[in-house]
């Protein structure tokens, strides 16, 4: 059996993860006993690995500061030729954050502490927060019914999550489109309960927030949103900005299993 | 009371070194590359509403970049005007200082994606350098799978001729029926 069987494109695909399940199982077997098969995968594998490493370096170039003054300006011209009437205009610090409701307690450290260090990372993210009231991140993953909103005072649904579901659970949301998957429970030094989550969904950007309960109603403190995250893109600084944030808000150590489950037992 | 635009320009932003490094490699120019990226972003912030959520939103903003590329190209050739902006290699020349050293190897590698023909660097940099599948490739470019994966496993073997990447191993062409 011969590896001419299979195109360049088939071991591209198979490379790549794009191939049917079918011919994955026929490549996988030739594979098994046929070296030169493996060097044209590995070829496919490591160019694809290469040049995804090469042009890492121009992804860090900082953007000019003027490009993304233009954007935002013309975003912001956009807005207001909409006509959007919004009761409460965030505030954009130098470091790309939106200012947020002022946490009820007082342990918090004022948003500019805590944009200082998150400023050489910010870059590729964009720091979403609710105002009051909230606003709803635009897009339909957060609109309409089955949806979910995350800034601001938190819908029903996701509530209920961070009300039961355990740390490092994964619970399906949006009809199954998306994802809420718990990463800690911690409280702030006020006692105050704070769950870490990211949100998944399809075709949407990452999201990992934090939601803190303050008389049984959850409220978004922070979401970070970061661009599609392959390997490359925006490494882990969306996690560092998180770390800083709950530093400045007084977040203590992630509570173990067992006082988590205390905590949540305590929702109802 | 939905925000809606200024939140769109604030994921425009965050979007912006990855359109950016896509912008390079069709222009082979930064600041070529900066002038598209801005009139991508003032065209989709036009364009918001159409955006579909639940679709790519890198793939839209590729799509929208490329296309002004490409109308820009067709305008340059019909003016007359035989400007040739690719005089270097872009990708391979980071603005920066930079580690220069630990990154010799792969440097090469930049330069020899800088080398490959506008077809292949495209179809390239949209699946392998910034991970859109063959199809989400296939509709940023207007163009068939079956296109896509021609012009990509030509590419990747360019590029591993060019940067000395695994050479594969010595082989004819086409051994088809051959026996070993």
């Amino acid at each position: 059996m011969s590896d001419t069987e299979f195109s360049d494109e088939i071991l591209m695909a198979f490379a790549d993860g794009e191939l049917d399940e079918e011919t994955t199982r026929r490549v996988e077997a030739a594979l098994e006993t046929d070296d030169e098969l493996m060097a044209r995968v590995a070829m496919f594998m490591e160019t694809r690995a290469a040049a995804s490493e090469a042009l890492k370096p121009v992804l860090d170039e900082p953007v000019p500061d003027e490009l993304v003054r233009k954007v935002r300006a013309m975003a912001a011209a956009a807005d207001r030729a909409n006509g959007a009437q919004r009761p409460e205009a965030p505030v954009y610090t130098d470091e790309n954050v939106v200012a947020f409701r002022r946490p009820a307690d007082r342990e918090a450290a004022p948003v500019r502490s805590v944009s200082r260090p998150m400023m050489a990372m910010a870059a590729s993210l964009l720091i979403v927060a609710g105002a009051a009231g909230g606003y709803l991140l635009r897009g339909g993953a957060f609109e309409g019914a089955g949806s979910i909103e995350v800034a601001g005072a938190i819908d029903a649904r996701l509530s209920a999550i961070l009300d039961h579901s355990p740390s490092g659970e994964e619970v399906p949301v949006s009809g199954g489109s998306g994802t809420v998957r718990l990463v800690s429970s911690f409280e702030l030094g006020s006692g105050q309960f704070c769950r870490e989550y990211e949100l998944t969904r399809t075709g949407q950007p990452d999201l990992v927030s934090v939601a803190c309960r303050d008389a049984s109603v959850w409220q978004t403190r922070l979401a970070v949103v970061r661009p599609r995250s392959g390997d490359g893109y925006a490494p882990a600084s969306s996690l560092e900005t998180m770390d800083a944030y709950l530093t400045s808000i007084g977040a203590g150590q992630p509570l173990d299993a067992e006082a988590e489950r205390k905590a949540l037992a305590g929702s109802k | 009371m939905t925000d809606d635009t200024t939140v769109f320009g604030e994921r425009l932003v965050a979007f912006l070194p990855n359109l950016r490094r896509f912008a390079i490699s069709l222009c082979r120019s930064r600041d070529v590359a900066d002038d598209l990226v801005q009139a991508a972003c003032e065209k989709a912030i036009a364009a918001s509403e159409r955006f579909e959520e639940g679709t790519r939103f890198d793939a839209w903003m590729f799509r929208i970049l490329r296309n002004l590329w490409i109308d820009q190209l067709r305008r340059q050739k019909t003016a007359g005007t035989t400007e040739e902006i690719e005089a270097q290699p872009a990708l391979a020349v980071p603005s920066g200082e930079a580690g220069a050293e630990a990154r010799m190897a792969l440097k090469s590698v930049a330069a020899a994606i800088d080398g490959l023909v506008p077809e292949q660097r495209e179809v390239l940099m949209l699946t392998c350098v910034e991970e859109l599948s063959y199809k989400e490739a296939a509709d940023v470019l207007g163009i068939p799978i079956g296109t896509v994966m021609s012009r990509l496993a030509r590419a990747r073997k360019n590029l591993a001729e060019a940067a000395g990447i695994e050479p594969p191993v010595a082989r004819s062409q086409d051994m088809r029926g051959g026996t070993r």
